[in-house]
């Protein structure tokens, strides 16, 4: 891929309050079209927004973790278009004065550290959400529209062209959701509230691309953009400036023929709400609320519970995974904790494609897993056994351990093993005397067999070794 | 004239015919003279007016409030299908 490529983002992350933005219906339940509309958020004549002060809250942390510079007072702007999505023909939003500016967030990617400049964060709402009836966006009959989304409250983050590649985006958004998750504005479980626009050169003119959901897609979007622009080049055509939306069916982009500029959205003050001023008292208390984010709990578990920096990170990249380690490397072996955790309980959860908090795993769960380990009842591989099965449904880990005759080969009875398989394969014993260091390897694994896998070839290992030397 | 009130016209989604144009484009004429009016005032060292009245901070506390019965949803259109509100196509 070529050296000059850019993109920018400008990402859309649900805000988590129970009511919307700038009126009383909730922003969750009943998923029937316009069950959670009132005047305000349906646009009819005379109703007015009434701001949501936790929102508002949640975008003043927002900045502030990334760093931002917040203004002393900062305000709402209408920005006029025409679209059914919208009632009122306006969407409120930020625009001269938005709740942060000049920021950075720094991730990792490939063990290399990177910080992304934020331009601004600001607070807008979400417009309805419509549906094209008998054809496609520009040539359906008509189209249905659902108010629910209406009016729910949105935290927009544009970075500065600072992404070099599409894995550099995703990573990008995977440490944004990281944070936005430590700070409790943000239901992570559901990827559908992470929508961005990115926009893309390759050296020549920069093209939009509009509506990517998720993170997958937003790597494959740009992948697929960058790919076309490159092959433009190639052909010796130039890449045009202009909009495209991605189309997640087909996984590619096409041109919107959208005829607005920022100017044309004749952006004005909201008369209808109030100035808002951030006084330090209230942002300081706002700060104070700011929890350990990724990067430092990362770095804290590394310098005093003596983990690895990819173990830290793993643990770290799941807000409510790093509370189960916490908790329980205060009572357990934290060595141990961290090895389950950060492997089999990260690796069930990444394979599930879930958050720790959606899946069946819990404190007390894993606290057994932990403690049949640290008995030497089961070995770490068994545990991971159990805990693939654990994850995904609600089990007792104990009760599966016997479901699967897990329980681990120790003592008196794995030296019978060993003693068994010593005698049964002299030919391998007398070829590892004689120097054949792979014949070791083939008698642990006799060993393993014989105890179902329940024995720790570690231990097996020492104690073949012992008894051969005797 | 005429270029601003079809620019203004395809932003705002509305179809005009000749005549409507026609007499638009005096309209608009006359009201962006009189607007210009504004020009002329000297406000170089004036603050911009944000509110008429000086409030700062109104909010509300993120509570939950009754929603509309689906009667009152849409008892001011005919345009209703299955729940959803029926709009043209964007074309």
């Amino acid at each position: 891929m070529s050296e000059e490529i850019k993109i920018g983002l400008e990402t859309h992350l649900q805000l988590l309050t129970d009511s919307k933005l700038f009126c009383g219906c909730p922003t969750t339940g009943e998923d029937n079209p316009n069950s959670r509309v009132c005047p305000t958020c349906l646009g009819m004549p005379g109703a007015r927004p009434r701001l949501n002060k936790r929102a508002v809250e949640m975008g003043i942390k927002v900045a502030l973790a990334l760093g931002c510079e917040t203004p002393e007072e900062m305000n709402f702007s209408r920005k006029t278009y025409f679209y059914p999505d919208m009632p009122k023909n306006f969407q409120i939003t930020q625009f001269s004065v938005p709740v942060g500016k000049n920021g950075e967030v720094t991730m990792e990617l490939d063990g290399k550290e990177k910080t992304v400049r934020i331009k601004r964060v600001h607070i807008e709402e979400d417009p309805g959400k419509t549906k094209h009836v008998g054809g496609a966006v520009t040539s359906s009959d008509y189209v249905l529209v659902d108010y629910n989304r209406s009016g729910i409250p949105l935290c927009e983050i544009v970075t500065e062209p600072d992404l070099k590649s599409p894995e550099e985006a995703r990573a990008f958004l995977r440490k944004l959701a990281d944070i936005f998750e430590y700070l409790e504005v943000y239901d992570s479980s559901d990827e559908g509230t992470i929508r961005s626009d990115a926009n893309v050169s390759t050296g020549g003119e920069r093209a939009e691309v509009k509506n990517i959901t998720g993170f997958k897609d937003t790597e494959k979007a740009l992948r697929y953009e960058i790919r076309r622009q490159e092959n433009l080049k190639k052909r010796g055509r130039e890449v045009e400036r202009e909009t495209r939306a991605y189309d997640d069916s087909s996984g590619t982009t096409k041109s919107l023929r959208t005829k607005e500029e920022e100017a044309d959205y004749g952006y004005i003050f909201e008369p209808d709400l109030t100035k808002i001023e951030i006084r330090s008292d209230w942002k300081e208390r706002l700060g104070e609320e700011i929890p350990e984010l990724p990067h430092e709990k990362k770095k804290r578990y590394v310098k005093e519970h003596g983990l690895s920096k990819e173990m830290a990170a793993a643990i770290c990249s799941d807000f409510d995974l790093a509370k189960c380690f916490e908790a329980l490397a205060k009572e357990k072996d934290t060595k141990l904790v961290g090895n389950i955790l950060s492997g089999p309980v990260k690796k069930v959860l990444n394979y599930n494609e879930i958050r720790f908090k959606e899946s069946e795993l819990n404190r007390e769960k894993l606290r057994k897993v932990v403690e049949m380990v640290e008995s030497d009842e089961i070995t770490e591989r068994n545990a991971e056994m159990i805990i693939r099965d654990i994850a995904v449904e609600d089990k007792d880990p104990e009760k599966v351990k016997e479901e699967k005759g897990f329980g681990k080969v120790t003592g008196d009875k794995l030296e019978g093993t060993v003693e068994e398989v010593v005698k049964a394969n002299k030919e391998a014993v007398k070829d590892y005397k004689q120097g054949k260091d792979e014949a070791l390897n083939h008698l642990v694994g006799q060993i393993m067999k014989k105890s179902g896998g329940n024995a720790d070839p570690q231990d097996a290992r020492k104690l073949l070794m012992e008894r051969i030397e005797e | 004239m005429k270029e601003e009130v079809e620019r203004v016209s395809s932003l705002a989604s509305i179809r005009l015919s000749k005549e409507e144009k026609e007499g638009l484009e005096e309209d608009m004429e006359n009201i962006l003279d009189w607007f210009s009016r504004l020009d002329e005032i000297e406000t170089e060292d004036l603050e911009p007016a944000f509110h008429p009245i000086e409030l700062k901070n109104e909010m509300r506390e993120d509570e939950v409030e009754e929603t509309l019965d689906e009667d009152e949803v849409f008892q001011n259109t005919e345009n209703e299908e299955e729940g959803f509100f029926k709009g043209p196509s964007i074309g």
